[in-house]
């Protein structure tokens, strides 16, 4: 605690002394005042007005003035001069994290005043080398994206799929930011707190480019601003209900023939959703409110036996924002979700659970948010955030008693299986501060800290305290063992950048260093340990000089968050594992092995922390004033894997004849030479691993996953009543380490050799080679409905076929699984959706009231998304589902039905 | 463990009890000043310019506050639209509310 202080201090000393800003969470209005032959004019009275009010500043001795740390939104600014016409540009939309360079002419004399309505126009940041990928607000606001899932609004961006962004991992590599909240799992990387859709402000989706404030991911960065109260009082009321009669199914007979499964399919039978907002002035001027209020609830009959699926949130939102001065703000906003499920599977899959076979959920959060910024005259602007959260997930089985699998049979029976509980919490400080200066040029300096203290706690146990494995209805064995984990993430981040511009040149040069420790709270012992330097180096150039044509190029480092997953395995809190011999119609268990925790896992010295080498270059193109076409060429290289292998080890290879109807020709494996009860891991950067073989030679592998892409994005934004974003995505991600869940992290891979020797190389399981995305918005006139569509085509999910090589076979403590062809050398079909949004529009003075209806999966597609890659099968209900036959589809088509009031 | 869940419900309500009160006062507070924005340090400003040189400068004037229009104003909540909003906003907080004690599904073990 007291360390954490200091460091504390520290922070605020570095940053008071030097010059920052963390997330960025606002964006700047910077211009020059010329008179038409191009003169500066010094002394301007520069009037910005947005939705808190109005600013004033004067223009310096370049002519030049700077509005910082605005907030998203609409602004307009307005020049006045004594002796010349006035000039105001209005309707400037600011974007978080960009400036909007607003060049102002003023001619002379005359009293008559020039407004200059630049509504929606395309502007290029002709500073950052960061790509923009935002969802604006009018795209938020018309699309019809998920409104049930807003934390994976990344994945309308292009180049990002499966939450797997350019070749990054699903899980664990992208940065979820929630107002400056870090949102994802301490645990694992993965979204913790959901949030309804109608709170978003603006997205911002980032990742290419990403200047040194941005860390902790090396997938992407989602920064998600909430909106905020004003002078005007703003309210929103929107309803939205499906239900089973609006449903489709599409699951054709042949499929539902063989995957008993997919039989029964899933269908929405009521989804209830509404918000209610409203947000205005307390002060006028000076205290602004807003409130949301949510309640989803929605009842599902899920594929498989299972009849009920339910999910009840109450999320309640508020934010106050004093405007104590003209340059200090401060904001205090919090979030608290009732998060409740019914119908989750444990044990027992999907496809084969009965509604006794499924848990409970009960997952509160609260979530809080202070910040305060101060802008120090024109050049200097001051940010400090208190963030966090607190909550947990409890699963609890309907049936608490102990699941049994048949494996001569394949059914299940019993309970559920497990009970778990899951705690978290976040505290993270973020100091920052901004500071614009001319020296040989003009410099836009940034520095900042970030402390974060995060904790997990999980707790495992069978129900029962086992689970049987039988065989042919009799009893055969048991295995049991529980946990209780307590982990501490400990971070301390320090980052400076600047954006050097020098004419046309803008040079951007950054450096980010991350300390990531992990301790056990139980113990108080450090488990993990690591501290990263990250360069951030990139050049833009306007090319036109005029900010129609600008051209990057960027190289940086990019380092994961802390995650717990890492080193979570070497904790104490771990039991015994035991497996008993099991007879007397499942009355007798008598001791067969205890394989014990205590030091199983250790953690190897000197870890480096998983890193992403990022290389890319990208062109800029402006097409007239509401079009913008944008070219990226990016090239990514991921380092630093972390994973288990075991000690000691000696492997004796041997061959292997994979069963009919398998055809293909003997697999070389390997077996564990020097068995014993118990084996020991080490948890090690795992990029060069070196096998022991049984007769004195070793096997060593060096691993990789590269990621190659170019992304063509053609942006129009809203004029004449229509609004576009076409992208198009080639890319390749291969290596012998998977993108998909936390396989750099935390996975068993490499284990044995099994897992890493046999055709490990391949492309990615996201790899999704070509990608297509299409929004686009037209308002019919006269009628004055408006027709909004998403469309994607993405390659589907590579997969290869496998087989599972007993415990017996592979002399090892469980089975293991190997892949029989290179790794993605299949290809699921492309994964083609289209959404329809109609919306009648009415308009009553400052009312919108619109009444709307969404189609998802217009064409019905019964498209797979997964499939059985074991060549022996799988079963399903006590039947074989063969090879190759799909357990997945996408969702039917369904409507949904919606009403909004706002204004 | 079980003083948390209680924590958990007494703080919902209390968060919406907040909300409650935040939402129903806003006529009565929000004021409607029309002052414009102050600009301070701005006749300075204009006098460093000045001294710079080139331009004659004298009532260099910062912009009228922006118009008023009747969602800017308290009087919109006097209205029977506005009444409407704020009924629709109470029903729906109180229905999450409501939501948040009866739908919740029992901790145990906390």
């Amino acid at each position: 605690m007291k360390r954490a202080i200091i460091l504390a201090l520290l922070a605020v000393v570095v940053t008071w002394a030097g010059t920052a800003g963390a997330q960025t969470l606002t964006g700047t209005i910077a211009g020059k005042v010329t008179d038409e032959q191009g003169g500066v004019l010094p002394g301007v009275a520069v009037t910005l007005t947005g939705k808190m009010g109005a600013k004033t500043q004067v223009t310096d001795a370049k002519g030049e003035f700077r509005f910082l740390a605005l907030d998203p939104g609409t602004y307009s600014v307005k020049a006045e001069l004594q002796g010349f016409r006035a000039k105001e540009r209005a309707d400037l939309d600011v974007a978080t994290g960009r400036t909007v360079d607003v060049p102002l002419a003023l001619g002379v004399g005359g009293v008559a005043e020039t407004v200059d309505v630049v509504a929606n126009a395309v502007m290029i940041d002709t500073t950052t080398t960061a790509t923009d990928n935002n969802l604006s607000p009018d795209l938020l606001a018309s699309m019809p994206l998920s409104h049930t899932q807003a934390y994976e609004l990344l994945n309308y961006s292009p180049g990002i799929n499966g939450s797997s962004a350019f070749g990054g991992a699903s899980d664990t590599a992208n940065s979820l930011m929630l107002d400056g909240v870090d949102t994802r799992d301490p645990s694992g990387g993965t979204p913790w707190m959901f949030f309804n859709y109608n709170l978003i402000d603006e997205v911002q989706v980032g990742g290419i480019g990403q200047p040194a404030e941005y860390g902790g991911f090396t997938g992407a960065v989602v920064n998600t601003i909430t909106k905020s109260g004003g002078n005007r009082f703003s309210f929103m009321s929107e309803m939205r209900y499906t239900g089973n009669s609006l449903a489709s199914d599409n699951t054709s007979a042949a499929l539902k023939a063989i995957n008993l499964g997919l039989a029964n399919p899933a269908v929405v039978k009521k989804m209830t959703d509404y918000t209610v907002q409203l947000g205005g002035p307390i002060v006028k001027n000076k205290l602004f409110f807003f409130a949301n209020i949510e309640r989803y609830s929605v009842r599902n009959d899920p594929t498989g036996p299972s009849t009920i699926h339910t999910e009840i949130s109450p999320r309640f939102n508020a934010k106050v924002t004093a405007q104590l001065t003209p340059s200090d703000v401060l904001i205090f906003s919090t979030q608290y979700d009732q998060y409740n499920q019914t119908g989750r599977t444990g044990f027992v899959p999907a496809q084969n659970a009965t509604d006794s076979q499924t848990r409970t959920e009960d997952a509160p959060d609260w979530m809080w948010n202070a910040q305060y910024r101060k802008v120090i005259g024109s050049s200097t602007f001051f940010e400090a955030k208190f963030t966090g959260y607190k909550g947990y997930y409890d699963l609890n089985p309907v049936d608490t008693t102990p699941s049994h699998w048949d494996g001569k049979l394949r059914t299940y029976s019993g309970g559920a299986g497990w009970i778990s509980k899951h705690d978290r919490g976040r505290n993270q400080l973020n100091v920052s501060m901004s500071k614009y200066a001319q020296a040989a040029g003009s410099h836009n300096f940034k520095f900042g800290v970030e402390i974060e203290r995060s904790t997990v706690r999980d707790r495992f146990s069978y129900a029962g305290g086992l689970y049987f494995y039988d065989w042919n209805g009799k009893p055969s064995s048991a295995l049991g063992y529980s946990y209780d984990v307590q982990g501490k993430n400990k971070r301390e981040s320090f980052y400076a950048q600047d954006q050097w511009k020098i004419g046309r040149m803008s040079a951007n040069f950054g450096v980010r260093a991350d300390r990531i420790g992990g301790e056990d709270t139980t113990d108080g012992k450090r488990y993990y340990s690591t501290f990263s330097v990250a360069p951030r180096l990139g050049i833009v150039f306007d090319v036109s000089g005029k900010g129609t044509s600008v051209v990057r190029g960027f190289y940086g480092q990019l380092y994961d968050g802390a995650v717990n997953n890492i080193w979570y395995r070497a904790e104490p809190g771990m039991s015994d594992e035991t497996i008993w011999d099991v007879s007397n119609n499942w009355k007798t268990l008598t001791v067969n092995t205890i394989i014990p925790a205590v030091n199983k896992y250790t953690m190897a010295p000197d870890l480096k922390h998983p890193r992403t080498d990022e290389f890319s270059v990208s062109w800029d193109q402006q097409l007239g004033r509401n079009m913008k076409f944008s070219a990226t060429g990016i090239f990514r290289s991921a380092k630093n894997f972390i994973n288990s292998a075991m000690i000691g080890g000696i492997w004796s290879p041997a061959s292997y004849t994979v069963p009919s109807p398998w055809t293909g020709p003997p697999i070389t494996y390997y077996k564990w030479a020097n068995k014993t009860s118990s084996p020991k891991y080490l948890i090690q950067n795992v990029d060069t691993v070196t096998y022991q073989m049984a007769d004195g030679s070793t096997i060593t592998t060096d691993q990789s996953r590269n990621y190659k892409g170019l992304m063509l994005v053609l942006t129009r934004s809203r004029k004449d009543r229509w609004q576009a974003q076409v992208s198009y995505v080639l890319s390749k991600t291969e290596g012998n380490v998977s993108n998909s869940g936390s396989s750099g992290i935390s996975s068993s891979q490499f284990d044995t050799p099994n897992g890493i020797l046999i055709n490990a190389f391949g492309d990615s399981g996201y790899d999704r080679r070509h990608e297509i995305k299409v929004m686009a918005g037209y308002q019919i006139p006269v009628v004055e409905v408006e027709l909004d569509a998403y469309f994607q085509a993405v390659s589907g999910y590579n997969y290869a076929p496998t087989a599972t090589l007993s415990k017996g076979t592979i002399n090892y403590t469980g089975s293991t699984s190997v892949l029989l062809e290179p790794r993605g050398s299949r290809v699921l079909p492309f994964d083609k959706e289209l959404t329809l949004r109609a919306e009648k529009v009415f308009k009553v003075g400052i009312h919108r009231v619109g009444i709307y209806a969404d189609i998802a999966n217009v064409f019905n597609s019964g498209i797979e998304t997964a499939v059985v890659t074991n060549v022996a099968g799988s079963s399903v209900l006590g039947k074989l589902v063969p090879f190759e036959t799909a357990t997945a589809l996408i969702p039917a088509r369904q409507a949904t039905l919606g009403v909004r009031w706002s204004f | 463990m079980k003083h948390q869940f209680r924590s958990w419900r007494l703080a919902v309500r209390v968060f919406a009890l907040a909300l409650v009160l935040v939402a129903i006062p806003l006529p009565g507070l929000a004021e409607e000043t029309n002052k414009p924005a102050p600009t301070p340090g701005l006749k300075a400003s204009i006098a460093r310019a000045a001294v710079s040189g080139g331009v004659t400068l004298e009532h260099a004037k910062p912009s009228a506050a922006p118009v008023e229009t009747q969602v800017g104003s308290k009087s919109f909540f006097k209205k029977p639209i506005g009444m409407v909003v704020l009924a629709v906003m109470a029903a729906g907080t109180g229905y999450a509310v409501y939501s948040a004690n009866h739908d919740r599904i029992a901790p145990t073990g906390r």
